[in-house]
């Protein structure tokens, strides 16, 4: 090639690189997402939001940054929000935390777990912040965690589950053989069994948190095996979602409403409403009333969790029954952990007359009766 | 029976836009250039296909719209790496991050929107084998494009005169530059090419898996691709065995414990892995002569 068209392709290349970056730059400016929608100068109450991902996964990141715009409707006079994506669970977190703070902010929410170890650094370096740590443990006066009772929804479909299957068998996808997950699917088999108990539950770990193609697979090889509801219990269970209404079985949402990945499939589904327990936190913070070292905790009674709509395919009496079983919950007369509980190995976890509590479900690292 | 059928369908289809991405990276390395762009160029060709999906509603054109993307970040690494000289293996990785980006930034207002699936193709007369016939041989028509492509593919490199000169390029710029091999352009037009491969993978994965865009979605294949390069021997025909067999591997992990055979998830999702391991070393003792394109050999020291 000669020096002539080589320059010119080079010039080329130049003007097309800085043309991508503008065309970028005026999509950008969608919300106050990011450091600069903050501001040391802002009069309201700034607040920053760390999600691990992108919030554009139509999962758990997807239904903290809904919290997040409830929160924004509900408080826009006094407080101002912006979410940081995709930030790692690691010293990186910190570095984060510490530039969010120099522009000015003064509450920190860190949605994910593995956030906790960067809260608490940073939390002791700033006590005139405030911050909020995700299924937490570790607290101190200006850090308090938070999580919510989603086994309760997971409970209400398994009703659904156990009524609906005909061959007696669930299929669930899991992202990894870890206590969130444990104490999700477990609720979800022990709500099926309660109402059905010749029901049994195949779990498959896949070991990622976000693979719809590979969870859509693991879903496939459930239905090969006869499983005819399915449930992701995973960031995104899009690719569930996908697998189930592509072989004709039920399925069972989870994160965020997934009947527009499902439409003829899809009975109902979890919910979570960070929402909610994001305004009832900030809004004791604006008065004052807030103390850190405590764990913020709800459930269905609370509205923090909640449920999508039934589909069609639900027979008016399975929703009158979850909604039977939805009340005696908030109204406490109902526990998804009440025992005799047993777990896959024959061994008893929880004796009869006893109701774990919300600290020791969040600690559950076995797997019910009736799951393999 | 009936389960070993639907099981190979679904090595099938999933190792599907991992043959894409093989073959794309055989024509590249074929040609003296290795691309580790592959992955970003799956994600743009993806989010690509996924816009154009919606905006018209045509399955043909997305999928041309994905090669293109996909094209495009490849011309831009042959533009750098063949013009500009810049660094192969860092050109490859930058484009990484600048596809993957770029696609997750533009894909942001359509994030979770459904599409439509990709029509399947019976094929009649084939699918009269019983068991195996329906679970095989109903899949979507890229699955069948990507085995054309493959066929296609080997006989260009091994049979055509077009084929001798991308060979030459890559085993020796110098000598076929002095013969008066273009080898500038066949580089141009192999590396554009084969990332409008990875761009037809990433169209795979969302029309046909996942029917939805979401950031991330290509989770590593076009990595494992660029490593099952080496396994195929740069060979398009190996690249049809390579891709399925991983994707076997990974159905039959995935089928095992769904029939609840007790291995720990952990031991058993490394299998693929395991066994592609096992195949290279199997492949370096049976034959000492390595199949990898001079140039790429060069390159990588």
């Amino acid at each position: 090639m000669k020096a002539s068209t080589r320059r010119l392709m080079l010039i080329l290349l130049g003007s097309l690189l800085p043309l991508v970056a503008c065309f970028g730059c005026n999509r950008g400016s969608e919300g106050p997402t990011g450091f600069s929608g903050f501001s040391p100068s802002e009069k309201r109450t700034q607040i920053a939001f760390l999600v691990n991902g992108p919030v554009s996964d139509w999962g758990y990141n997807y239904s903290q940054n809904e919290g997040r715009l409830f929160v924004d409707q509900a408080l826009g006079k006094e407080v101002r929000t912006g979410v940081l994506e995709n930030i790692p669970e690691t010293s990186e977190a910190e570095r984060v935390m510490e530039r969010a703070i120099e522009a000015g902010v003064k509450v920190v929410i860190a949605t994910s777990f593995g956030y906790q170890d960067a809260t608490i650094a940073v939390a002791g370096r700033h006590p005139d912040v405030r911050f909020l740590q995700a299924w937490g443990f570790k607290r101190s006066p200006n850090v308090g965690s938070y999580s919510v009772k989603m086994y309760e929804v997971w409970y209400l479909m398994g009703i659904v589950a156990g009524r609906m299957t005909k061959t007696n068998k669930l299929g669930i996808v899991a992202a990894h053989p870890i206590p969130p997950m444990k104490w999700q699917l477990n609720a979800y088999v022990l709500g099926a069994r309660s109402v059905n108990p010749k029901v049994t539950a195949t779990v498959t770990f896949i070991n990622h948190w976000f693979d719809p193609v590979l969870a859509g697979q693991a879903t496939e090889a459930l239905i090969n095996q006869g499983h005819d509801v399915v449930c992701g219990v995973l960031d995104s269970s899009v690719g569930v979602a996908q697998a189930a209404e592509k072989r004709g079985v039920w399925l069972i949402g989870h994160n965020a409403d997934l009947s527009g990945f499902a439409p003829a499939r899809c009975l109902t589904g979890t919910r979570w409403l960070w929402g909610k327990l994001y305004y009832d936190q900030i809004r004791l913070m604006l008065q004052g009333k807030w103390k850190g070292g405590e764990d913020a905790t709800g459930g269905l009674k609370e509205g923090y969790v909640g449920m999508t709509g039934f589909s069609a395919a639900v027979p008016g009496e399975v929703q009158r029954e979850v909604q039977t079983a939805r009340q005696k919950i908030i109204d406490g007369k109902l526990a998804a952990y009440a025992g005799p509980i047993s777990d896959n190995t024959g061994k008893e976890r929880v004796p009869a007359g006893k109701t774990l509590s919300h600290e020791e479900i969040m600690g559950i690292d076995w797997l019910v009766e009736g799951v393999r | 029976m009936e389960l070993t059928g639907l099981i190979l369908g679904s090595a099938i289809a999933a190792g599907t836009p991992v043959l894409l991405a093989i073959l794309g990276e055989i024509l590249a390395q074929r040609s003296g250039i290795v691309n580790l762009g592959l992955e970003g160029a799956m994600a743009l060709g993806a989010m690509t296909t996924a816009w154009v999906q919606l905006a018209t509603g045509s399955t043909v054109l997305a999928l041309i719209a994905g090669s293109i993307a996909g094209a495009l970040l490849g011309l831009t690494h042959a533009t750098l790496t063949v013009v500009a000289r810049i660094q192969v293996l860092a050109s490859g990785l930058c484009l990484f991050f600048v596809g993957k980006g770029l696609a997750g930034f533009w894909g942001a207002p359509i994030v979770g929107r459904p599409l439509p699936g990709l029509p399947s193709l019976r094929l009649t007369v084939l699918n009269e084998i019983p068991f195996l016939g329906p679970a095989i041989l109903s899949q979507d028509i890229v699955v069948y494009l990507a085995i054309a492509i493959a066929a296609v593919m080997w006989w260009v490199l091994f049979r055509t005169n077009l084929g001798l000169l991308i060979q030459a390029s890559g085993e020796n710029a110098e000598v076929a530059r002095a013969e008066g091999v273009p080898v500038v352009r066949i580089r141009l037009l192999c590396v554009t090419v084969g990332a409008s491969l990875a761009g037809l993978a990433g169209a795979h994965i969302v029309l046909g898996f996942s029917h939805t865009w979401l950031d991330g979605i290509i989770a590593g294949r076009g990595w494992v691709a660029i490593g099952l390069v080496i396994l195929a021997r740069w060979n398009p025909i190996y690249a049809l065995p390579c891709a399925y067999v991983f994707g076997g591997l990974i159905a039959i992990q995935l089928n095992a414990q769904a029939a609840g055979i007790s291995i720990s998830p952990y031991l058993l999702s490394m299998l693929p892995y395991i066994v592609t391991i096992a195949a290279l070393t199997a492949a370096h003792l049976w034959s000492k002569r390595t199949a990898m394109p001079a140039e790429v050999a060069n390159a990588e020291q």
